[in-house]
Order: structure tokens, then C-alpha cells, then sequence
């Protein structure tokens, strides 16, 4: 048998429940060795009686939490309380239960004063998510990105809910201990120090809400990975047949450009990508240039999203138009196109959107002619 | 009668009772389960916290390194806080010296 086992860590707010549980492991045989983020280490032992008690040290703002001072320690060893662990902020001692070692703190004023310290620990992660939350708001801000809209919940992967709901169990985890550790604070004055109590029913909403959040938190992990799975990119094909998209080439009788040329994005052939996303789990993204007459050529882009449903469909065709590369949603009038649900084009005719179903469709293109709009928004309506 | 500057709870009154010799940490908590009887009994954690705040308000001073330890002396102003202190609870205890006698259950 294994003389060490791992045992989660108990939460910090229930200061005197954590406590009692590691005497409970040493009167089983077991040992505190190491106190872990989400684990904590125990070594095989004889079952021993003894007290542990868990001492905080006030974090400061940006510096991370100062070492208990040498002669605190010495003055507690000296009185019989060993250091069992220690973990950042957090130090847990431990003594004999049966000699006459005395309480760490003789007045319970004391022991609300150093529990002041792990209020500042979860006052630090609520700060440390909220800062994290708001740089990532402020850096969307400045990109001109509505995070809210129904076109970036089309095209968020799963990777970036997932990264919201980490933050999200992160501060759950925080404000809850943040509540619990002022109320415990609020206790011990009011009644002083209470063991034994019973916090069962705080210690169920915790573990539920925390379980809850980290299954969404792995299953949207799982979904992050199986889109980066299905995320494709490959040249245009020449025919196509069942997809959602349309070949220029074929819309206008039109000869394909296949010579890689330099665009705003960068060196670029003709290509179609292939994504999918929780609102819209097949989505088409093609590049295409055309030869004209003239012996110009003319390009067509198109963003294709096969969503849920009709109603999400109609939703992100309006969230597309405000979003829109060129034009503000004010710029985009509906015209009637039988065989789709909505038709929205431009009168500098260099973008439309078009609704069929549950799909959605934007589209960028020039160089095409007067009546590009037109022969596509048809093409659309003739797909199946 | 002067007034402290800050209320004197158990703990400090004690703490200072055992300064009066300079002593450290562990000493001073010996000292005041002795003078107590044993009625008081310091936690380490306690006291700590009491040396701290008396150290910053200026009531003692280090003295001396003890090797790992810290040792104390009461200030001036300390010994003048505790004399205060005592002259307080003398007062207090003056001033309900007519129950001594009665019916403690009362």
C-alpha cells in the first residue's frame, strides 16, 4: 500500500470545518504533508489526536502575501504548535490535543482580526477575475467587436465560452468565499468561535454550483476540441452539390483567377474553410476571384451559417448587417427575392445578406457587375 | 485621572503587568499565567498580535535579541498606561466595594 494519498483540498471560508477534517485524517492515520491548490498531500502515520489550526497573512495588492514574521513562528513553536503546511497566504499548524498547549487565539477578536487576512485573499481573486473580465470587454471595445451580438456568438468557438466560464467559476468560487469568510468574521465577533457547526447546506450550493460550472467548463473543452477538429481549409472546389454556398464561376459564367494574389488579408487564393461553432455548427467561408470581360477580375466573398433555426437565422442576418465590413445597418434595404426569407442588399451593391431557412448568408463582392446583387440573391434562392 | 488612549483590554493589561521586566514572547505568556493563577492563559497568536500593536503605539520596545527571539521593555508611555489602567480598575472596584459580602447569586 501507498504510504501518501491525495485528498481535495478543503475550501478556506469554512476555516473551523477545514480544520476539523484534517484532525479527523490524523486520527485515521493520515498525516497533512503539503496543502494544494486543488489537492492536498497526507503521509501514513500512527492516528494521532491533534489540533490543526490554519493562520492567513494579509495579502498586499500587487505583492503577493509577505512570510509570517520568524519570531511569530518561533513564539508558536515554542508554545507547542508546529508548522504542518503552508500555501502562499495560507499556514496550517498543528499540536497535541491532549496536553495543554494553548488555543493559537486566546480571544476571539484575534482570530477575526487574521481571518481579516483571507478576506483579502478572496477580495484579491474577485479583483484579479474582474480586472481579466474587463481587459478582455476593453480590448473588444477598442476592436469595434460586440462581443453580445448574434454574429460573434456565430463565430465564437468554444474555446472562448470556455475561457468565460472559467472566469466565471472563478468567481463564483471567489465572491462566494468573499461572502462566507465576512459572514464567518461577522460570527465570530457577534458569538465568538463556534465549532462543530453545521455548514452543510453552504457546502451543498458551493459544491453544486462549482460542479455544475466545471462539467460546462469540460464539456465545452470537448466541444473546443472537436471544432478545432472540423476546422478545414481547402482550395475551391469546381463543382459543388449540396452545400450552401455558390461558385461565382458558375453564378457568372466567369472565369476563375487562380493566381495567388496579395489582398488586404494577405497572399490569397481561392479557397473555401470549413468551421463550426455552438449558434451556428456548419459554417462556410469562401474566397473567390473572377476574370471579366474587360480583362479586370472581381472577387467574392461569402460567410455562410447553417444555424438552429429559422428565428436564429433572422437574428444574425441583422446582427451581420450591423456588423457589416462596409456599411452601418441603416445602409441595407430589403428587397423581395421569392424562395428566401429575407434579402438585404446595399445601394453601392457590394454587400448583401440573405436568409433561406435556417441558414444566413453574407456576402461581400465587386468587379462582378451592375447586377451582381441580383444574380446572387437569385442563386441563393435556387439552392436547396 | 488620565485617560488612555486606547481601551486596555485583559490581554494588554497583563501583557504589560509582565513587561515591567523585559522578557520575550514566550516568557512574558509564563509570566501571565503565573500572575493570573493561571486564569489567564495567552494564546501565542494573541499575544503576538497584542506586541505588535503595543510595539507600534509605543508602549515597548525591542531591548534585545535573544537569539530568535525578540525581547521587550516597557516605554515610558507604556508604564504610564499601565498605571493608568490600574488606577481605572481601582477605582471601579472602589466604587463597588459595598457588594462585597452580598449574596454572590444575586
Amino acid at each position: 500500500m501507498f504510504d501518501f494519498t491525495f485528498r481535495p483540498t478543503p475550501p478556506l471560508w469554512a476555516v473551523e470545518e477545514c480544520e476539523a477534517y484534517y484532525e479527523k485524517m490524523a486520527g485515521k492515520g493520515w498525516l497533512l504533508r503539503r496543502r494544494g491548490a486543488l489537492l492536498d498531500l497526507y503521509r501514513r502515520s500512527e492516528p494521532q489526536a491533534l489540533r490543526y489550526r490554519l493562520e492567513f497573512t494579509p495579502v498586499k495588492l500587487g505583492g503577493g502575501a509577505p512570510p509570517l514574521p520568524e519570531e511569530q513562528l518561533e513564539l508558536y513553536r515554542d508554545c507547542g504548535w508546529a508548522l504542518a503546511a503552508k500555501r502562499g497566504e495560507v499556514y496550517v499548524f498543528r499540536a497535541p490535543e491532549d496536553n495543554d498547549v494553548p488555543e493559537i487565539y486566546s480571544e476571539d477578536g484575534g482570530r477575526a482580526a487574521m481571518l481579516a487576512g483571507l478576506k483579502k485573499h478572496y477580495r484579491g481573486d474577485v479583483l484579479g477575475v474582474a480586472v481579466g473580465v474587463g481587459w478582455m470587454l476593453l480590448s473588444a471595445a477598442l476592436k469595434n467587436v460586440n462581443l453580445f451580438s448574434w454574429k460573434s456568438l456565430a463565430e465564437a468557438d468554444l474555446l472562448l465560452a470556455s475561457l468565460f466560464i472559467l472566469w466565471s467559476l472563478l468567481m463564483w468560487r471567489s465572491v462566494f468565499g468573499l461572502f462566507m469568510t465576512r459572514r464567518l468574521i461577522r460570527e465570530i465577533k457577534r458569538y465568538g468561535v463556534r465549532r462543530g457547526q453545521s455548514r452543510k447546506k453552504r457546502r451543498l450550493v458551493h459544491r453544486t454550483v462549482t460542479a455544475v460550472l466545471a462539467a460546462v467548463l469540460l464539456l465545452c473543452l470537448f466541444g473546443a476540441g472537436a471544432e478545432g477538429l472540423m476546422r478545414t481549409s481547402s482550395p475551391l472546389p469546381d463543382t459543388v452539390e449540396g452545400v450552401p454556398y455558390l461558385l461565382g464561376e458558375e453564378v457568372f459564367n466567369a472565369q476563375r483567377d487562380t493566381e495567388a494574389r496579395q489582398v488586404s488579408a494577405g497572399l490569397q487564393t481561392n479557397s473555401v474553410k470549413h468551421a463550426s461553432t455552438l449558434f451556428a455548427p456548419v459554417q462556410y467561408h469562401t474566397y473567390e476571384r473572377l476574370l471579366t470581360d474587360d480583362g479586370g477580375w472581381g472577387f467574392l466573398y461569402q460567410h455562410v451559417y447553417v444555424t438552429w433555426n429559422r428565428s436564429l437565422a433572422g437574428k444574425l442576418a441583422r446582427s451581420l448587417a450591423e456588423d457589416s465590413f462596409f456599411s452601418s445597418a441603416e445602409d441595407f434595404r430589403q428587397v423581395d427575392i421569392p424562395g428566401l426569407d429575407l434579402a438585404l442588399t446595399t445601394e453601392e451593391g457590394l454587400e448583401l445578406i440573405a436568409v433561406k431557412g435556417d441558414t444566413a448568408v453574407y456576402a461581400i463582392y465587386s468587379g462582378l457587375g451592375d447586377d451582381a446583387s441580383a444574380r446572387l440573391l437569385e442563386a441563393y434562392a435556387d439552392l436547396p | 485621572m488620565e485617560e488612555h488612549s486606547v481601551p486596555m483590554t485583559e490581554a494588554m493589561y497583563y501583557v504589560l503587568l509582565s513587561l515591567l521586566r523585559p522578557g520575550h514572547g514566550y516568557a512574558v505568556m509564563q509570566r501571565v499565567r503565573e500572575r493570573s493563577g493561571g486564569r489567564v492563559v495567552m494564546g501565542p497568536g494573541t499575544l503576538y498580535g497584542v506586541l505588535t500593536r503595543m510595539r507600534q503605539d509605543g508602549w515597548i520596545i525591542p531591548d534585545a535579541d535573544d537569539g530568535r527571539r525578540k525581547v521587550y521593555r516597557l516605554t515610558q508611555r507604556g508604564r504610564r498606561e499601565l498605571l493608568c489602567e490600574y488606577r481605572r480598575l481601582e477605582h471601579l472596584v472602589e466604587d463597588g466595594a459595598f457588594l462585597k459580602g452580598e449574596n454572590a447569586d444575586v
